[in-house]
């Protein structure tokens, strides 16, 4: 069976833009495809049997081929039937391997199919006890709940509970009579079989009775079971060629139960007898041919599944080692730029090195490397290497795209700090200055007043207390020893002008660079104004220390109020703004911050 | 006393020449940058240069460089540093390397301009003068084990003193006990800091670097 979409791209030298991810139709209700490629579950027991009861069946009609021994049916059979047989069995073998992986309810159904059909034959064997041969004629109601079986056993698993245990209540019903009260002697309608086997409850049922009820029980079993199946629908899961092919088999199935009269066939005594075989062979034939097709089919789905996985996972990989391409840049959608898969920006290259793959909507990629033939390219671009490229085009985009944002956040950070630098600047060199030339000119005026003046005492007071505060406060806009030493003088330099309990320990701080320093500092400053507003006694502790490439900073604080929100966020956003990442673990009356920036940004 | 001043800031040179003026120090010239106060203690040799630490061109530690540089060049001319921002490291690092005749103040501190003349005097006798609010910065932050932690608070207080540039009577007058205790203390601390006996300047200079060092 094959998909309606399996043209591939690599036909026509126009890129083709179809991408073929379905299977055969119908298929595949609950496939689990792991990560090799194969699938969940089976059953190897359901497979094994049925693959060995239709060996066995081959097995004995050739044995019985070979030595008839007192059974006339075998001795006079044709030869076309043995030929129609061991095709039957072979059949319902190969499908129940096919299937083994896929369906394994399916493969149950088959084995009890192949049992059902293979044990009458073996009742011929003159060498066993005759009550065993007679039980062996039993299972033959069986078939027609197998057939049914086979078919809702290929859907969902949830769909036709109630319709297998119908039919295997109604056929089983049948087997557990043929057991107990079948004397194939007194069976008017006996064709192979006819050994006496009195039966275990003879006084109480009478071998007519029994066929008669078995009878009306197998033809029940198949009337439900044939409704059932045509009632199915899509949503069970079941290949409607296999729906039919069950109610063929169970068609076929029934002349075997209730006996084709013998009168209806001229000529040869056993010809009704061989009118049910190959009917029953039939029946096996359209069901074992029936789960083989649909076997193979989602055989061949999960295999172009699995290729799809391998190709999407590295679709430039998949043009083959002789042709690996040096590198492969992808097309950002809308842009007009190119980004490696990482989303960095890449250069401009000579055409003549590059074969570009384009789509109607654009570029989506391009390889580079002097080894790529276009037309090479082009073929090893299947649907699905093509739908993995689209994919590996997107992640690109998104990276470069992620890495824009990243860029413009620091921006936006670089920006605010410049502008503190600025303010610092001005506030230093405009307002400080000038307060402190208006001091010194205060003092001069006092020197000349020969009264004490205690009014102009009081504004040269105010005039120092001013410059603390301007100095205290151009400090906590930007710190200049930041800028001019680096985050460990700086740090060290809070360290020393404030108050507070702050403990600072620094460790091989060189190359730390200014963004991964503003961001620490404008961490530790925080939390130190946080203690501020402590109420029983805060103590701080910082180590800021190189691991690698990142600068490490960890602060402990005991008895610091937790800090809000908004400051978690607006710290943590200059953090991120610099490719690093900030935590906070918080326990009773004590946080601990963990700041982690590269030094390199 | 013959002084140059240099600082970028046109309005606070003039204010401190004439506050400086006004309290009978003479002074002999005013430079905006370092290059034009090395040239200016070159050609005046004063007794003392005000040098504010940050000028220009790039605002940093200009003052300072020209402040090593005097000292090297020009022992007999002092140096009073100026700053407007609690500048520790840059005093720390000069003080720390050659703390003979250098003083270094906050700016806000000058206009009571006893004080600079104070400190003016003390740097020519060659002690060194350290501003309160970076002694206090240095008293608060010792690295554990540093030999500062064995001093009692009392000589920890004095030896705050002695770094701001104070005599021993001024250290007794602020601490309100006798000029003896004073001496006695001192004694104390310059045993602890393990100072040989030797003249009491030197001894004074040497105890503040250890605190600077500490």
């Amino acid at each position: 069976m094959e998909s309606p979409c399996r043209k591939r791209g690599a036909t026509g030298r126009r890129a083709e833009n179809t991408v073929c991810a379905t299977t055969p139709a119908g298929d595949n209700p609950d496939m689990t495809v792991r990560a090799d490629g194969r699938a969940t579950g089976g059953d190897g027991w359901g497979t094994a049997a049925a693959v060995l009861v239709t060996l066995l069946g081959i097995a004995i009609t050739i044995a019985f081929r070979i030595a008839p021994q007192d059974s006339v049916f075998f001795r006079s059979m044709p030869v076309w039937l043995d030929a129609v047989g061991v095709a039957a069995a072979g059949c319902v073998t190969v499908a129940a391997w096919a299937a083994r992986a896929i369906r394994p309810r399916s493969v149950i159904g088959l084995a009890v199919l192949s049992a059902a059909l293979v044990l009458p034959i073996g009742g011929a064997w003159s060498g066993a006890p005759n009550a065993l041969r007679a039980a062996a004629l039993a299972p033959l109601p069986l078939a027609i709940a197998a057939a049914c079986h086979v078919a809702v056993g290929w859907g969902h698993e949830r769909h036709g509970r109630g319709l297998l245990a119908v039919t295997y209540g109604l056929t089983g019903g049948a087997l557990v009579l043929l057991l107990v009260g079948y004397d194939p002697f007194r069976d008017p309608s006996c064709d192979r079989t006819c050994l006496s086997a009195p039966a275990l409850v003879e006084g109480w049922l009478r071998t007519p009775t029994v066929l008669a009820t078995t009878r009306v029980l197998t033809v029940c079993a198949a009337i439900a079971s044939i409704i059932g199946l045509t009632r199915l629908g899509n949503a069970a899961g079941v290949p409607r060629t296999l729906i039919v092919a069950a109610i063929i088999a169970e068609v076929f199935l029934v002349p075997g139960v209730i006996g084709v009269p013998g009168g209806l066939l001229p000529g040869n005594a056993f010809a009704a007898a061989y009118v049910e075989a190959l009917l029953q062979a039939l029946a096996a034939v359209a069901v074992g041919t029936s789960v083989l097709v649909h076997a193979r089919g989602l055989a061949r789905a999960r295999a172009a599944t699995n290729a799809l996985v391998a190709r999407l996972a590295d679709p430039l990989g998949s043009l083959g080692p002789d042709a690996a391409p040096v590198a492969a840049h992808y097309a950002v959608p809308g842009e007009d730029r190119w980004v490696d898969g990482a989303g960095r920006t890449q250069d401009a290259v000579p055409p003549a090195r590059s074969i570009v793959i384009t789509d109607p909507a654009g570029p989506v990629a391009r390889v580079i490397g002097p080894a790529v033939d276009a037309d090479d390219l082009r073929d090893a671009f299947g649907p699905a290497a093509r739908l993995g490229l689209h994919n590996a085009q997107l992640a690109a985009a998104t990276a470069a795209h992620m890495a824009d944002l990243r860029a413009s956040q620091r921006r936006i950070v670089t920006t605010a700090d410049s502008e503190r630098k600025r303010i610092e600047r001005d506030l230093h060199d405009g307002a400080q200055q000038r307060l402190v030339s208006a001091a010194f000119h205060l003092r001069l005026a006092r020197n000349r007043l020969i009264a004490h003046d205690d009014r102009l005492s009081a504004v040269e007071v105010e005039v120092a207390r001013t410059l603390e505060r301007l100095r205290t406060l151009g400090n906590g806009i930007f710190p200049r020893a930041l800028a001019e030493e680096g985050i460990g003088p700086a740090l060290e330099d809070l360290e020393r002008s404030t108050e507070l309990p702050l403990f600072v320990e620094t460790e091989g701080l060189d190359g730390v660079g200014h963004d991964a320093s503003m961001a620490a500092y404008a961490t530790v400053t925080t939390v130190v104004d946080r203690a501020r507003d402590a109420v029983t006694d805060p103590s701080i502790r910082v180590r800021a220390a190189r691991d690698g490439p990142e600068l490490v900073v960890h602060i402990s604080a005991t008895h610091v109020p937790p800090l809000d929100d908004a400051t978690m966020t607006e710290l943590a956003d200059r953090a991120g703004a610099s490719g690093g990442s900030m935590t906070v673990t918080s326990g009773e009356g004590k946080f601990e911050l963990e700041l982690r920036v590269p030094c390199a940004s | 006393m013959r002084v140059v001043i240099a600082d970028d800031v046109m309005l606070v040179r003039s204010g401190l020449a004439r506050l400086l003026e006004d309290a009978g120090v003479q002074v002999v010239g005013e430079a905006a940058d370092g290059d034009a106060l090395t040239a200016l203690v070159a050609r005046q040799q004063p007794d003392v240069a005000i040098v504010d630490i940050r000028m220009p061109p790039t605002h940093t530690d200009e003052g300072l460089v020209a402040a090593r540089l005097i000292r090297q060049q020009y022992p007999s001319t002092a140096v009073v540093l100026l700053s407007q921002y609690l500048d520790s490291r840059y005093a720390q690092r000069l003080l720390a390397d050659q703390p003979v005749g250098l003083g270094y103040l906050l700016k806000e501190r000058v206009s009571n301009i006893a004080v600079l003349v104070d400190a003016l005097r003390r740097v020519t006798e060659g002690e060194c003068v350290i501003d309160p609010t970076i002694v206090t910065q240095l008293m608060r932050r010792r690295r554990p084990g540093s030999v500062i932690d064995t001093l009692t608070d009392r000589e920890r207080e004095i030896l705050g003193l002695m770094a701001e540039g104070r005599s021993n009577a001024g250290i007794a007058r602020e601490l309100g006990i006798s000029e003896r205790t004073v001496e006695a203390a001192c004694a104390q601390v310059f045993g602890k800091l393990g100072l040989e006996a030797s003249p009491d300047l030197n001894r004074r200079v040497l105890a503040v670097l250890t605190l600077l060092r500490s």
